[in-house]
């Protein structure tokens, strides 16, 4: 019978424990008989009150993660940690996140956005715009000639929002005579400040244009989408871009059915 | 490493026994044990008066020998009854057969019977199995013919060890099915050890716990009205969270959900619940007949290793003193001349989440020693300069947050717990996921591991397939439980092989004793193994952790129960706590 429940020690590559017997192996107090498989009386109940019982140390050293002060593990311990399997999933399937929706317009009222700094981040398009369905669709060039009055040039501003969602911010450019109406100046204002900071902006009507709100807390910078401007633009409009007057909506438009 | 690798033989092993006395939670009495050296299978049989004279187990378990056994840490039970040294090496087959099959569904269970229907291996009926079973509990004394069969019977179970093993050697992860082994040992030196019961006021509870009951209800429910008798009326309790404006969760049908998770949440945002729901606790989990403690006042009972999906031990809750009420841990006390130490890894899963996920905010919120504070700094929400103390409202709120992560909790149960409007609950959520984006983008891959690979794993070889389990919130908390577990599993061998007492792993900590002379020494060694675990498990970083002594003659106590003690303590004419 082993009155000291000691696990046995292999000295293998598998084994942590080496030198590491601690100085109570050697003590003459009586183990519990819980070592012995012969039952013994329970200890006596102590007569005296029991007084607020524990006592708590928040100690075993501040966390040290990776903190180089943090002692080296044994051998034995780092035979062991070389069994360990690393927590990589997913490397191997190659799951990556597909764009596959790209919204066009302006944020939201309480949407705080940031729009991306790079000339190269733009595109210029002429856009119908369908307010009843709230649909925006690009037009190739020489069929917007030809309906010049339904469709306007407009700067495609590639934005993100809070929660890493991407859309296309479209700012209406200057007519020939280089102005633009106060709202679409007051946008094309806006999203120059969004390129540094992030905004939220809604309209106010009395003063015809947008209010602009900054946000106060430091905020991290975005997290911007590895996709060129291209690809934004080919996704948001994709089926949506009319290519001749035989377009329906551009027939319907034109009141042809 | 592999079959071949053991020279001096692979030995397949099971005993028969019956706890001493008859008594659950008294150590086993074995009865018989039947040896079998595999592929050979030459076989060795031993009646108890054989082995009551053997110094040490009659076959090789020095390093080049491999002892087999299936639920390893019974077997270990019995060679610590017989005085004999642990073998070096073990391999469990029910560890190992948990292992490959965990998350799918099996026809026949986890037995041995079970393993052996899932290969289409022989075996013996059930019946039979159970016949002999209840042969070897009578705890004889047996005929020769009962002999005879007893010893047939265990034999049987090595046969089928030695078909299993056969079909099982190529699918085995040796190294670390080795180590699972060796954690067998480890659970069978802390089941032997047990835990120190006050077992004189444990029989005044037992005996007058009928009338305590009547007299906790008169004395809680005074001021509610809830119980009728012993009853509690559901229709009195929804009259009563009318009058006081609670709104609490219903279930899909539309009634109270009146599950004691609920009970618990509830608790926390409306204090005049809590009374209530640890009387219900009290009254429904009070079994305490079924508490294994042995004839020296100690509670034994079988850990469970391995029994639950994440890994984790999954003792019985009405035989382990850890399952009931917390209340009732105020029985757990330590020997005259002993102390006990409770020790735990503090935030064990945020820690374990941030290394394996190497998020560098995550990892700088543990290291700052209180993650939820700096969760809400670096969010934005609070000053760099916040203390607990300048800004406890909002640090209660972000460790919510953290907490309902860890959980799997969405926006509804957040803002339940928080007692704020769901709007609230989703910013933080959302705080939580901007912050922590590297977290989430490495849990998102644990969920796309799971779905497309069809299984996930822990750093030491523990998996779970996934095929059947599409549970997000599981499939995203299983990294966390499931390397917490090897990380207790880990600490357990390490303590355990040093020498110290282990008296009972509770989920992140360890409960273990020494002579009150060698306390502080014991609890040095258990703080710097523990955090020795952590740094083998999270690739080099550690977690921290925090100790509760208790020192003869006080007692054990869990600060949530110590309201309830006192007031069963009152009842039975007691001293109470301060």
């Amino acid at each position: 019978m082993s009155p000291k429940l000691k696990s046995s020690n292999p000295q293998t590559p598998l084994d942590f424990n080496t030198p590491r017997s601690i100085p109570m192996t050697d003590s003459t107090t009586a183990a519990p008989a819980a070592a012995t498989t012969t039952p013994t009386a329970s200890a006596p109940i102590a007569s005296t009150p029991s007084t607020p019982s524990t006592t708590t140390a928040p100690t075993m050293s501040a966390p040290t993660p990776s903190n180089p002060a943090s002692p080296p593990l044994s051998n034995a311990s780092a035979a062991l940690k070389s069994l360990r399997l690393p927590p990589n999933y997913g490397v191997t399937l190659g799951v990556k996140k597909l764009l596959t929706l790209v919204p066009v317009g302006k944020p939201k009222k309480p949407q705080f956005f940031r729009v991306h700094a790079a000339t190269e981040m733009t595109f210029s398009a002429m856009l119908l715009e369908q307010k009843e369905s709230r649909e925006s669709y690009v037009v190739l060039l020489d069929v917007a000639q030809e309906i010049s009055e339904l469709v306007r040039p407009v700067q495609l501003h590639a934005a993100i929002d809070r929660q890493n969602n991407v859309f296309l911010i479209p700012v209406p450019l200057p007519g020939e005579d280089g102005t633009r109406n106060p709202w679409h100046e007051s946008l094309a204002q806006a999203v120059e400040y969004a390129k540094l900071k992030w905004l939220r902006i809604t309209a106010n009507m009395h003063a015809g244009g947008y209010d602009v709100y900054e946000a106060e807390g430091a905020l991290p910078e975005p997290e911007w989408p590895a996709h060129d401007i291209d690809t934004l633009v080919e996704v948001a409009f994709r089926g949506k871009i009319i290519t001749s007057l035989d377009h329906p909506v551009i027939q319907a438009l034109l009141g042809k059915i | 490493m592999h079959a071949a690798t053991f020279t001096e033989g692979i030995y397949l092993v099971d005993f028969e026994f019956h706890p001493a006395g008859g008594r659950q939670g008294n150590p086993p009495v074995p009865v018989c044990l039947v040896v079998r050296a595999w592929p050979s299978g030459r076989t060795q049989r031993h009646w108890q008066a054989d082995l009551q004279q053997m110094a040490a187990a009659p076959f090789p378990t020095g390093e080049n020998a491999l002892c087999v056994a299936y639920y390893a840490s019974a077997e270990m039970d019995c060679f610590h009854a017989l005085g004999w040294p642990h073998p070096v090496h073990v391999l469990d087959l029910f560890t190992e057969f948990r292992c490959l099959t965990n998350g799918l569904r099996l026809p026949y269970g986890n037995s041995l019977l079970g393993a052996l229907l899932y290969y289409g291996l022989p075996s013996i009926g059930g019946e039979q199995k159970d016949a002999m079973r209840d042969l070897v509990l009578t705890r004889g004394p047996w005929s020769d013919a009962d002999q005879l069969a007893i010893l047939d019977y265990c034999e049987t179970d090595v046969v089928a060890l030695a078909h299993l093993l056969t079909t099982l050697q190529d699918q085995i992860d040796w190294p670390r099915a080795l180590l699972r082994g060796r954690y067998m040992k480890a659970v069978s030196c802390i089941q032997t050890h047990g835990i120190p019961i006050d077992t004189a006021v444990l029989t005044l509870l037992q005996a007058q716990w009928s009338a305590i009951q009547d007299q906790l209800i008169a004395d809680v429910d005074s001021d509610y009205g809830i119980f009728d008798g012993r009853t509690f009326k559901t229709a009195r309790w929804e009259s009563y969270l009318v009058a006081q404006q609670i709104a609490w969760p219903r279930l899909p049908s539309g009634a109270l959900d009146l599950g004691d998770a609920t009970f618990r949440e509830m608790a926390r945002t409306h204090v005049q619940v809590a009374p209530i729901r640890e009387l219900r606790s009290a009254l429904s989990e009070m079994r305490l007949a079924n508490l294994h403690v042995g004839d020296d006042g100690r509670n034994r009972c079988l850990l469970s290793p391995f029994r639950s999906r994440t890994g984790r031990n999954q003792p019985s809750n009405s035989k382990f003193i850890f399952g009931p009420s917390v209340w009732l841990r105020g029985l757990i006390k330590p020997q005259p001349g002993w102390g006990l130490a409770y020790v735990d890894w503090s935030q064990q899963e945020f820690g374990i989440a941030a290394a394996l996920s190497g998020d560098p905010a995550m990892m700088a919120a543990y290291r700052s020693g209180d993650p939820y504070l700096a969760f809400a700094i670096q969010a934005g929400a609070v000053p760099a300069t916040a203390t607990k103390k300048t800004h406890e409202f909002e640090r209660e709120q972000f460790k919510a947050c953290v907490l309902a992560v860890q959980y799997g909790m969405g926006e509804a149960s957040l803002a339940l717990r928080i007692n704020q409007p769901v709007a609230r609950a989703r910013q933080l959520l959302e705080l939580h996921r901007r912050t922590y984006r590297r977290f989430w983008t490495w849990s998102d891959s644990a969920v796309d591991e799971a779905v497309l690979g069809g299984r996930l794993w822990a750093g030491f070889g523990w998996q779970i397939h996934t095929r059947d389990e599409l549970n997000d919130r599981s499939l995203r908390n299983f990294p966390m439980q499931a390397n917490g577990a090897e990380m207790l599993r880990i600490a357990s061998i390490l303590l355990t092989e040093a020498g110290i007492r282990v008296c009972a792993p509770v989920h992140d900590a360890l409960l273990i004793e020494a002579p009150l002379d060698e306390l502080d020494a014991a609890i040095t060694t258990t703080k710097t193994l523990m955090q020795e675990a952590s740094r083998i498990v999270l690739d080099g970083f550690e977690l921290g952790g925090n100790v509760k002594e208790v020192r003869w003659p006080d007692r054990y106590m869990d600060k949530r129960g110590v309201v309830m003690w006192n007031k069963v303590m009152h009842l039975l004419g007691q001293p109470t706590l301060a």
